[in-house]
Parts: C-alpha cells; structure tokens; sequence
C-alpha cells in the first residue's frame, strides 16, 4: 500500500483566493513526489474554525467546489470538517489528526502528517522534498521559510534545531500519536514549540530541511520583521509562561511576569492574569518531568529561554 | 504640392466641384532633386519594375519628364483639367481622374492602362488632401490584384506624405500655437495629418508593407516660425529638452516628407483589415480594453540554479494580486539551461505556469536580456526579479496600489538587505541553499530623492515598477555599453521623466553574497567610470527634475559655497603660515649677523626668537586642528587666527 500523507490546516478567516491559491500549491506539490519514487496517496484536511465573525464564518460552498476541484485533478482528497467553534491551533490539528486515525484515512505505520498554515505557498518540490527526510531518528522535519527566513537557530551540518516551526512541519503519523498530538492548553502560539521539546525529550531529532522552501505570507516593517498582532502578543506571553511552567523554569515565570507587569501591553498583562487563573484553578497542564518521566537535567538541556524566545536566534 | 518650405511657383483658381465638394488647389512645383519628387523618382528607380509609372493627383507633372527621359513610361493623372491639358501639351499622357470618386476607380485604371505592365503607383503630396485616404488605398490594392489576375506583377506604390511630428510643429503645439499657411507642412488644405505611425497602420490595413524609403529631412521647416518663440530658440532650454524628449521617441523629427516606398503584401486579404484608429484609453489607471497583465515580472535566470528560481517563482506565484505575467529570460543559447528553467517552470500549478513564459535571450551584456525582456512584455508596467532575490507577498499589490494612485509613474517600494553565504562543503545540511546571516536590514531610503540619486543609487531594481509606456513611447532601455551600473542609470532616466510614487513599503529583499565579496565587488574605478557616463549622458541636454529641488539645489549650492570660502581661507592660512616662517627666519639671520657685530642687540632678538617660535607652533596646532575638523563651516575663527598669526609677524618684525 502506498504512503498516506496528511496536510491538515486550521482556517480562521482568511480571504477565499488566498486559500485557493495555497490549495493550488498543495496540488502541485503532489507531483514533487514523482521524482521521489512512488506517488503517496495525499489528503488536504481544513479544519475549519470560522472567523473574526464568529464559528459560523465557514468557507463559502462554491469556494469548497473549487478547492474540491483543484485538489481533485493532482489526485489529492478533500477532508473538510467545520469545528463550528474556534478550537485554535494546535487543538484543530489533534481533531483533524484523529478523523485520519477514525478512518478517514487510516493511519498505518509510514503515514505522515504534516501541518501547515494556511497563511502559506508551498514551493513545487516543497512536501516531498520534507517527507523524504523523515527516518527512524528525524521525528519532526520543519521546511525553510521565506521570503522571511526564521531566525532561530539550526545546524548547517545536520540540520538539528530546537524546535521546529508550526508553519510547515511533517511527521509520521505514529510520532504524533506517540506524543499525544498537541498540547491543547496553547491556543495559537507555542504549541510547536511544545511539541519539538517532547519530541527531543523522547529522543527524537527535530530538524530543519533548507531545501524544502515554503512562502509565508509575512509582511515586512522597517525592524526587519514582521509585526505581531495585539492577538499574537497576548498568545505569545501566555504560551510563555506556559512553557516555563511545563518546563518548571520559576526563574523564567517570574520575570516574565515582572516584565509583563511593568512592560506589558493590556493584552499581555491579561495573559499574565489567565496564567495565575489557570495556577491557581489548577488548569495548567502536567510539567515535562511529570509527562514524559523524564529528569530534570533531560528538560533543562532541551527546554531553552533565551531573551524573550525559546533558543539563541541567529539574527 | 510639396510641403517644403519653397513657395510653389504658380498656384491656379481652387476646384470646386459645387457644394460639399473639397476643393483640391493645384500647385505649379519645379522638380528638384533634393525635393520630394527627386526623392520619389529615386525610390521608383530603386524598386519599380519596367512599365508605366502612373502618376495619381499629378497637378502639372513636375516628375513627368524626368521619369520619361529616364525610361519610364509615364502617366499622369487629375481631375484638373487644365492640367491635364498641360501634361499632354507637353508630349506625356496624361489622363482626367478624380481619384475622390467612391467606385470603379480601380476598373478605371485598369482600362487606361491598356493592359500595359505597371512598374509604379506614385502619390505625390496628395492623400493627405482626401477625406478618405482609405478609399484609395483600397482602390489601389484592388487595382493589385486586378493586374495580377491579368497576369501581370504588382506595382510598387511610392508616395510623399507631410510629417505632423516634425519638432517645429510639436515645440510650437506645447507653445499653444497651430499656425495654418497657405502651403507647407500646416497647408490649410490638408484633410489629413499623418504621423509615421498613422502611414503605417493605414497602409498595413490595405496590404502595403513598407519596402524603401528617401524621406526629406529638414532641420527646420516652413514652421518655423516666429523664431523668437521661446520653444523654439536653439540652445534654450526647452526647446532643447523638449527635442531631446522628440528624439527619443523615434527618428522623425527632422523629416519633412516622408518619401516611401511600399509593396503589397502577398498573403494579405481584406479580412486582415482592421481599424487603424487608436481607440482614446480611458484617463484612468486601468489601462486599454484589451486584457493585459497590470505587471510583467522579467526574472533572468542562469539555468543553473534551478532551486534559486524555484524560490524566486514560489514568492511570484504566491503574490496576492494575480494580475502579473512572468517572463524568465535565460542568457545564451544553451538548450539544457532553457530546459532546466522550463522544468521548473513546470512544476508549478498550472494557473501559474499558464501566466509564465521561458524565453531564451540574447546573453551579450548583462543589460541584454532585459532590454529582450522589455519587448517580450505586456504588461502596463514592467517590474524586476533576479533568482536570489526574494519578495513578500504584498509586492505586486503594492505597486498596484502606487500605479492606481499615480498612473504612468514609476512606482517605488522599498529594498531591504540580507547577507548570505555559500555553505561550506561539510554544511550538508543546506543543499544548494545559502545559509542567511542576517535579518534583512534596511540600507536603502524609505523615499526616492532624485538628487542624491545623481550621486548614488539606493533604489535597486527589484523595488520599482515602471511603466511600459516608457519603452513602447520612448524606447527606454538599459544602456548595454555599461558594464555596471547599468540598472542605475535606466532608473535615474525613468524617473526624471515620469516622476516617482513611493509606496513606503519594504516588499523586496536582496540576498548579498558575504563570503564572495571580494570577488564580485566591481572596482570602483568601474563604477566610477560608468558614474561618469551616466553623468555626461544626462548631462547631454536639459534636466528635469521633481518639484522642491529649487530649495535642494540651493541648499546643496549653500554648502557647497561654504565649502569653496574654507577652502579660501585655508589657502590665506597657508599663505599667513609661510610669511611667518620667512619672519622667522629673517630673525635667525639677523641674530647670527648680530652674533658676529653687535653682540648688545642680542638678548633682546633671542627673546623675540623665543616669541616667535613659540606663536609658529601655536600656529602649526591651530592649523592641523582646523583642518581636522567640521571647523572650516564656521569661517570666522579662522579668520582670526589668520589675523593672530599676521599680527605676530608685524609684532616680531617690529
């Protein structure tokens, strides 16, 4: 039997030609596999949150057509579900991962998964050029972005990095279930974070693939980076804080907080309320050390805070 | 009737049929051979076949004898009849016919022609004379094909026709002048203007293709007048730019008559007719009916580095404005580097791909395949992408959004820097990709500054989209004797004619090659050579530039005389210096002459040694601080010390 792949997507808002134009890409991409060997069979799964309108603001039939029709003739499968309710990131990407367990399609031992962002345009030799690098040791494959390349760092020599970005990662069905999918407890942000650090801690490498090129559509402002919505700020500082429980970093927890307090937009401070909500009305999710059985020592080396991000970045 | 600035030696009575009727006047021109009838019997000798050359509107046969005594076998036509009469009085054939009427003028001639072979159809200064030139031109190409069913071969057709566009007249149209005159380029009885471009959509439409030509030039023309118009007076400087502008725009500023000849085309049938009347483009930003692209991308790819053009293509395929083409242009004419570009070309989706085209392209300089490129283009505006650079999605709307808000500018985003390097050979990891090193960094201003863009350029291509009008109108392109520099320069002549609209926005980022700096930074003597050129190229005529460079340029000036009065004052300072070591040195000598006499003078004259010693060094400090400095903006304490020094001398020497 052939190699299933999985691209799962969690919509939120969104014009409609920009997801058409990504869903165009997706096609192409499945022809990337040709010179790779045997063709898998692909499926393209939207988990559909609605939008800024509210649950509802699902994607319109005759776009639903058109992307049925555009998958069709590369030979990809449609897999649209409308959460009718905005489950965020990481939580959309472990109900679209369990409909492929479900049956949707099965998910046999080779089967890959791979999340993308829907903000996105995959380069033609982008997914097969991922999924070839999967193996035995590589649990997640993260692809290089651009036109804004992340700036985190990564091996030249092996392509080893901390962690690997949810805009474009791949990994065996198995991996994923092994790991318990994504930490629901993050909404948008940090939740691939979270997932590389697991992964490493079970021994697994996390690595960046150059040559796997997928666009981003991240507008450039004079810092050289893109600008973080209010939204993303308030994500950011709540999966902060998050990770440096998970990681049981007080050091980190507390002078984040201090900074939020000080420093902190509204939203952010606001996320720093939701984190002692969350404490206090013991909501938070199992540390590392607790999850996985892991030492201290194991955590430390992985989990790393490093001014304000999760490694050294390179710029 | 020629239109030189000649008056014609006889001009009889205007015909007039009755009402309604144009009158045609009939003027009584020597034949010269510098004149448009030398011109034109030249063009027949050079492409008529023996036969008859039939002569149509010929007034009074100026060409008739010099065609008979050189051979031909001529007849005249025209509706004068006292012409007529006079051609024929003079032993040619000569033959009434009006060639305004609405049939059977091609059965007419045919049946005067007596089934003789015909070598030429000459068109002396006439058609712009007819409300409808199209209804001889149609009446011609039929008496074509009625010949060559008669088995006999197609005459050329060899006409003169008066230019609109002649500088004269289009200096003194900006200037609100239209001067009409009796004969001439502005001859009142001209139905018709012809402009290069109208002779050859009106005879394309009817088959006749253009086969030679001997137009007359005149530098000036009977327009020229009066000449103290200020558009008009040699050396100003509108005259002078506005020409430089005519120049550009094609080779017919100078040309009086344009002295054609044409053949029909074989393949031609009245089914290619189409309307040669350019249809007015709405006075918006949204261009002509037809359904061309808002921007062609031109993207030069070596064909060597697929991956390179794969990510260049990835970020044009995912732009949010579709309305683009893409031409890749691939140097040279290795078939496997066209192939590889096509391969990759390939693996996009095919909405994509069916908006790219590969072609392969003159490799001669780097400058070549863009200017291929520039022709290959159909877009309203043209825009530039090099494998290795990158853009963000928002790039092509960006230049949208400009080209809507300033139709026909050229259009400026902004270019950030990112340094890369080649991986090393054990960077397995990295493929063919080049490991980044930086984030893009800005280095390029925000806002286009045409003055300070005479003296370096931070507006690389890949951040502007210019109109195409620019090429198809004035046929802009890139300078191909520049060996760099050459992207610089087309930019800085784009701009100071249409002027720029800046987005503000960062859309594009331009990957610079750390590791191999030192062997692609050009030498600057190059740069500095091509600056030059493009200096003396723009230094060739009149300058325009955006409004606020008054207040610029003075500021510029300002500094610049400040520079010029330090430099003054340095020059007294020098001089100041030197007079006070001439000073000391007098004392020197004196003290030793003392030495040897008047040994009571000496301690007095060591002292003031000492004094002056001590002033020069103090002296010799100010002077390096000074010049060290931003000192020299202030011009006042150097006046001082000059005068401290000065006064030191006079004390010392007193």
């Amino acid at each position: 039997m052939a190699m299933a792949v999985r691209v799962q997507t969690v919509r939120y808002g969104g014009d409609a030609p920009d997801l058409l134009r990504m869903l165009r890409s997706v096609a192409a991409a499945a022809h990337g596999f040709e010179d790779h060997g045997s063709a898998p069979e692909l499926t393209m799964a939207i988990g559909d949150c609605g939008g800024p309108e509210g649950p509802d603001a699902t994607v319109d039939e005759e776009v639903l057509t058109e992307a049925h029709e555009i998958l069709a003739k590369a030979g990809v499968s449609l897999d649209y579900v409308a959460f009718m309710t905005n489950t965020g990131h990481g939580a959309g990407q472990n109900r679209l991962a369990e409909r492929a367990a479900d049956g949707h399609r099965p998910g046999g031992d080779g089967d890959v998964l791979v999340m993308l962002n829907p903000d996105t345009y995959l380069s033609p030799n982008c997914l097969a050029t991922l999924v070839g690098v999967l193996d035995a040791d590589v649990g997640i494959a993260e692809a290089r972005q651009i036109p804004l390349e992340h700036p985190k760092p990564f091996s030249p020599v092996t392509g080893d990095t901390p962690w690997a970005s949810g805009c474009l990662m791949a990994l065996r069905s198995s991996v994923f279930e092994s790991l318990g999918g994504f930490e629901p407890a993050f909404f948008l942000h940090g939740d691939d974070v979270d997932l590389s650090w697991r992964a490493r801690l079970r021994g697994l490498r996390v690595r960046h693939v150059p040559e796997a090129v997928v666009f981003h559509d991240k507008r450039l402002t004079e810092t050289g980076f893109p600008a973080p919505s209010a939204q993303e700020e308030y994500q950011a500082a709540l999966a902060r804080l998050l990770l440096a429980h998970r990681a049981e970093r007080r050091d980190v927890i507390a002078s984040s907080l201090g900074w939020l307090e000080v420093h902190g937009s509204e939203l952010q401070r606001e996320a720093a309320t939701e984190f002692l909500r969350r404490h206090s009305e013991e909501e938070l999710p199992a540390t590392y050390r607790e999850a996985l059985e892991v030492s201290p020592e194991e955590v430390v080396s992985v989990a790393c805070f490093h001014e304000g991000e999760y490694a050294e970045h390179r710029f | 009737m020629p239109s030189t600035a000649s008056e014609p030696d006889e001009v009889t009575a205007e015909e007039s049929d009755g009402p309604g009727q144009v009158p045609i006047p009939i003027y009584r021109f020597a034949f010269s051979w510098e004149g448009p009838y030398g011109h034109a019997v030249h063009l027949v000798e050079r492409h008529a076949r023996q036969g008859v050359v039939l002569d149509l509107g010929c007034g009074y046969a100026a060409v008739g004898e010099v065609l008979r005594d050189a051979g031909w076998e001529y007849v005249g036509g025209d509706r004068d009849t006292d012409a007529v009469a006079d051609v024929v009085s003079r032993g040619l054939e000569g033959h009434v016919i009006d060639l305004a009427m609405s049939d059977g003028l091609a059965d007419k001639l045919v049946e005067l022609l007596e089934g003789r072979p015909v070598g030429a159809v000459i068109l002396l200064d006439i058609i712009e004379h007819l409300p409808d030139p199209s209804a001889l031109l149609g009446a011609l190409t039929e008496l074509s094909a009625l010949l060559a069913a008669d088995g006999r071969h197609a005459p050329v057709l060899v006409t003169s026709i008066p230019n609109v566009a002649h500088f004269d007249l289009a200096a003194k149209l900006v200037g609100g002048r239209w001067d009409v005159t009796p004969s001439g380029l502005l001859d009142r009885t001209h139905l018709q203007m012809f402009t290069e471009r109208r002779i050859d959509a009106e005879f394309g439409r009817f088959g006749w293709q253009e086969c030679g030509r001997d137009d007359v030039v005149l530098e000036h023309s009977d327009q020229w007048f009066p000449l103290d118009h200020p558009f008009l007076v040699e050396g100003g400087l509108v005259h002078d730019y506005l020409q430089s502008l005519r120049a550009a725009a094609d080779d017919n500023m100078t040309i009086n008559q344009f002295v054609r000849a044409y053949r029909r085309v074989p393949s031609w049938s009245p089914s290619d007719r189409r309307s040669p009347l350019p249809v007015p483009e709405a006075a918006t930003a949204r261009g002509p009916a037809i359904d061309y692209p808002f921007l062609s991308v031109l993207t030069r790819s070596q064909g060597t580095r697929p991956s390179m053009l794969a990510e260049a293509l990835t970020c044009l395929a995912a732009q949010t404005l579709e309305d683009i083409e893409v031409v890749v242009l691939v140097p040279g004419d290795d078939p496997g580097a066209l192939q590889s570009s096509e391969a990759v070309v390939r693996s996009f989706e095919e909405g994509f791909v069916a908006r790219v085209r590969v072609e392969q392209v003159r490799s001669d300089s780097r400058s070549a395949a863009l200017n291929a490129g520039l022709e290959l283009a159909h877009g309203r505006y043209v825009a530039f992408l090099d494998e290795g650079d990158l853009v963000t999605g928002d790039w092509a709307q960006r230049f949208a959004e400009g080209a809507e808000g300033a139709p026909g500018k050229l259009v400026r985003s902004v270019c950030d820097v990112r340094h890369v390097r080649r991986p090393a050979r054990e960077e397995e990891a990295m493929g063919a990709v080049p490991v980044t090193l930086t984030k893009p960094l800005a280095e390029f201003g925000e806002r286009f500054d045409a003055i300070s863009h005479l003296a370096v350029n931070t507006t690389p291509l890949s951040s502007v989209a210019l109109p195409r009008s620019l090429v198809t109108e004035l046929h802009l392109r890139l300078d191909e004797q520049l060996a760099v520099g050459e992207d610089w320069d087309f930019l800085v002549r784009a701009a100071l004619v249409v002027g720029v609209e800046d987005t503000g926005h960062v859309t594009s980022i331009h990957q610079r090659w750390a590791d191999e700096a030192a062997a692609t930074t050009v030498p600057s003597e190059l740069w500095e050579s091509a600056h030059a050129k493009m200096l003396s190229s723009l230094d060739a005529a009149p300058l325009l530039l955006p409004p606020g460079s008054a207040t610029e340029l003075a500021f510029l000036a300002g500094d610049a005389s400040l520079a010029r009065k330090h430099e003054a004052q340095r020059a007294e300072l020098e001089r100041a210096l030197n007079e006070a070591r001439v000073a000391l040195a007098e004392a020197q000598e004196t003290l030793r002459f003392s030495l040897r006499g008047e040994s009571a003078q000496t301690e007095s004259l060591l002292l003031q040694i000492e004094q002056l010693q001590r002033r020069a060094r103090l002296a010799e400090q100010a002077r390096e601080e000074v010049l060290a400095s931003e000192f020299w903006r202030v011009t006042a304490p150097l006046r001082a010390l000059v005068t401290l020094i000065r006064g030191d001398r006079r004390d010392a020497g007193s």
